[in-house]
């Protein structure tokens, strides 16, 4: 073969490829309607949605291909995928703290159209408002429908505090008495063991800033002047304010009074070091409710703590309103995806009451995180999870956007946040100072991003605008 | 009257065409635009971005041009500046250490000892397991119950109550004994092959001459394998910098801040807070430290050694 037919059939060659990059590039996914592709996390609602797929392709036809991320993960997959404009993922369940992002960037559609045409069949009354407003709803409209909703609880050892002479917490306690209690039962030995007074999950950014920001919320401190539940928002921060130092203070003294690794403790770590069988009170996302029984994140083996631990609501703040955080997954569909009414059966069958009750019943199951209030009343759902009452309470009373406002710039905030946190716990810096770095520093994102003075529409993003969207997708007058 | 005619042929082309046809250019084509593809337009996007606001936190594409703003910002940055002292801290530590530990090794594994072949064939495991599985491993190898703090109450020395990745004075210092665990062997390899270059006759040579061993290591042996300890050296180096995945799997940059190597602080700020003009603009200032320090050390090893070759 001569040179020059050589190097026109490596022209060529390379031109196929080139061009086939770009088409492939332009779109990765599956075209066929009965495939659709669905993003989430590897929380306990996950496993049990896994195994109730078949059922659903029976029902349906439709294929689900189901992948479990990590937090970070699912959070650049996605971003990665909406930047570049490819259909490679139809359902996706964004962190709560993502929706303003994604929704403001047109990333997700808007669900209230499909809400309204098949409300008989979604109920969309039936959901907890909270949940929705911290989870779903974003200007107004709502994005996803929630397949997990968590708020915070206080888990604690009967038997230590038997052991120790110490009143169980009632549903009025402060954070003071919580304090107490945790000094009371550090370094104290208990069945042979000596146990440590609390828990706390200080790595960071994220797991941090979630177990702290429920302490300072309760304690009252805000992130901004005005956001989100007035009617004229100023995204000034207030991060520095007397109620996050002395809440920031409370906090450093819990870490003190944990098992010292717990610096560098995950959410899970921190479940695991209570199931453990050596810390006497903790608090924490409601699925720890039931994670605490196994010995490892989502394991066969039984704890030593089952039957030896009880659930109290959190503890509150005199003189201030309980802010409960609201955490959890819901599914919304991409906007790229070209199959949105298969996506849209797909979210109307998982966050059903029908399938959230048969998920909760599947033998081993770990999942009862409802945001469906129905099923906080079924009798054999009940039975066979306890403390579901304080879990409800913690959602009635939740205010997910209050504990952790959604402003596009979360993230951002979240990162030094978070970090300076844990810095304090390592000894880095001082709560005082720790705070007043993060004061500067999210000012300087605020006027950087163009949230000072916020230019746009303002209103007041309330549980109770929620309760009235809600009554309108169900067809009631509002 | 004289008529000059183009030296062209029949076909037309010219000879400086003809010249490049037949030279190895056309056969380097394809990789050339495969690198300009897949090198040169990352960084040329990235330095655009880097002038320009663009945070996918308050929207989906670039709005504004910014001039040089994030590069000035990266100076008052202190989670930036901090980095950068911590990272050539970890770059310099473990490039040494590979270097000496790497040359050790590669002595005794040029011995003719019992059994040098079969550790010639499994020292080469450590750099072939994945750095995240590397990782993970020393994660529990660290862990408070783990073998690490067993091993050193053994010897008298008290491990830390957080544990080595939990405490401030000893989590880098626990990620450092993971990086040099797992590429002394890629130094030794190296060193082994250079080792095994050095000629017999200069060696006897030296020993006629009454140099003692030591001497002959530093005088005769480590000059005839300078270029190939200034390779390690620049590998190893710029490996270091951008040392990612065995902090991210073991301490995620904790506690506090303690191990946050500039690859981290550029994966949280691009990827985590989504800044990514500002990220862009970290990358390129990393990259141009790098290159000068790699030009520098370069231009003084040439200087020592009268040109490398």
């Amino acid at each position: 073969m001569r040179r020059r037919t050589v190097l026109r059939a490596a022209a060529a060659g390379l031109a196929t490829a080139g061009t086939a990059t770009t088409v492939s590039g332009c779109g990765s996914g599956n075209t066929d309607p009965k495939q659709i592709s669905v993003l989430t996390v590897q929380d306990p609602f996950f496993f049990a949605v896994q195994r109730l797929l078949p059922e659903f392709h029976r029902q349906t036809g439709i294929t689900v291909r189901l992948e479990g991320l990590d937090y970070d993960t699912l959070n650049a997959r996605s971003t990665n995928a909406f930047l570049t404009k490819q259909n490679s993922i139809d359902v996706v369940s964004p962190d709560s703290m993502w929706l303003s992002r994604w929704a403001n960037s047109g990333w997700l559609l808007s669900l209230d159209e499909l809400i309204a045409r098949d409300r008989d069949e979604v109920a969309p009354d039936d959901f907890i408002p909270s949940t929705i407003h911290s989870l779903s709803e974003w200007g107004g409209h709502v994005y996803t429908l929630p397949a997990a909703a968590y708020s915070q609880v206080a888990l604690y050892r009967t038997d230590v505090f038997d052991r120790l002479g110490l009143d169980p917490p009632d549903g009025s306690w402060t954070w003071d008495e919580y304090l107490d209690r945790v000094r009371a039962i550090d370094g104290r030995r208990v069945a042979g063991q000596t146990m440590h007074g609390t828990v706390v999950a200080g790595s960071g950014p994220q797991p941090v800033l979630h177990m702290y920001s429920q302490l300072a919320a309760s304690n009252g401190a805000r992130w901004f002047r005005s956001f989100p539940g007035s009617r004229h928002w100023d995204f000034t921060p207030t991060l520095d304010s007397p109620e996050n130092r002395t809440a920031l203070r409370m906090f450093d003294q819990l870490y003190r009074n944990s098992p010292a690794s717990a610096i560098n403790y995950v959410w899970f770590d921190a479940g695991t070091a209570f199931s453990s069988g050596t810390v006497g009170l903790f608090y924490w996302w409601t699925p720890y409710i039931r994670l605490v029984t196994r010995t490892t994140y989502m394991g066969k083996g039984r704890s030593p703590v089952v039957g030896r631990y009880g659930v109290a609501p959190l503890p509150m703040r005199p003189g201030y309103p309980q802010k409960t955080s609201i955490g959890g997954y819901a599914f919304g569909i991409s906007r790229y995806s070209a199959k949105r009414e298969s996506c849209w059966r797909f979210i109307k069958w998982v966050t059903s009451a029908a399938t959230q009750r048969k998920m909760a019943l599947l033998p081993d199951s770990l999942f009862a995180d409802f945001a469906r209030a129905s099923l906080y009343d079924d009798e054999q759902v009940t039975h066979l999870y306890p403390f579901l009452d304080v879990q409800l309470r913690g959602l009635r009373d939740g205010d997910g956007k209050a504990v952790r406002p959604p402003s596009m710039n979360y993230t951002t905030i979240e990162g030094y946040y978070g970090r300076r946190l844990n810095r304090v716990l390592a000894g880095q810096d001082t709560p005082d100072s720790a705070l007043a770095a993060v004061q500067r520093q999210a000012t300087d994102t605020m006027g950087i991003d163009g949230f000072l003075p916020w230019p746009r529409a303002s209103y007041p993003d309330t549980v109770e605008r929620t309760r009235h969207l809600l009554r309108r997708l169900s067809g009631h007058p509002s | 009257m004289t008529v000059s005619t183009p030296r062209t042929r029949a076909n037309g082309r010219s000879p400086a065409r003809r010249g490049f046809l037949r030279g190895p250019a056309p056969w380097l084509l394809p990789s050339m635009a495969v690198l300009i593809l897949l090198s040169l337009y990352p960084q040329l996007q990235a330095l655009l971005n880097s002038v320009r606001l663009y945070n996918l936190s308050i929207a989906p594409d670039p709005l504004r041009f910014v001039g040089l703003r994030n590069f000035a910002y990266a100076f008052t940055d202190e989670q930036f500046v901090g980095a950068i002292g911590r990272t050539m801290l970890f770059a310099v530590v473990t490039t040494a250490a590979e270097l000496v530990l790497g040359f050790g090794v590669a002595v005794l594994l040029n011995k003719k000892l019992r059994g040098v072949r079969l550790a010639r064939s499994l020292i080469i495991l450590p750099t072939a397991i994945a750095p995240a599985v590397a990782g993970l491993a020393f994660r529990y190898f660290y862990q408070t119950d783990g073998i690490a703090p067993a091993l050193l109450s053994a010897i008298g020395v008290t491990p830390p109550e957080a544990g080595i990745l939990g405490d401030t004075h000893t989590a880098l210092v626990g990620i450092m004994v993971t990086e040099v665990w797992q590429w002394t062997p890629f130094a030794a390899l190296i060193f082994l092959a250079a080792l095994q270059g050095v000629p017999h006759d200069v060696l006897e040579a030296a020993a006629i001459d009454g140099a003692s061993r030591l001497r002959t290591t530093w005088s005769v042996v480590l000059p005839l394998m300078r270029s190939v300890i200034v390779t390690v050296v620049l590998l190893r180096f710029i490996a270091t910098v951008n040392v990612f995945d065995i902090v991210y799997v073991q301490t995620q940059g904790g506690p506090g801040d303690a191990t946050t190597t500039l690859g981290l602080n550029i994966f949280y700020t691009g990827l985590t807070y989504y800044n990514i003009g500002y990220a862009s603009a970290l990358t390129w200032l990393v990259t141009l430290f790098v290159a000068l320090l790699i030009n520098v050390y370069l231009l003084t090893a040439g200087r020592r050694s009268g040109g490398l070759s």
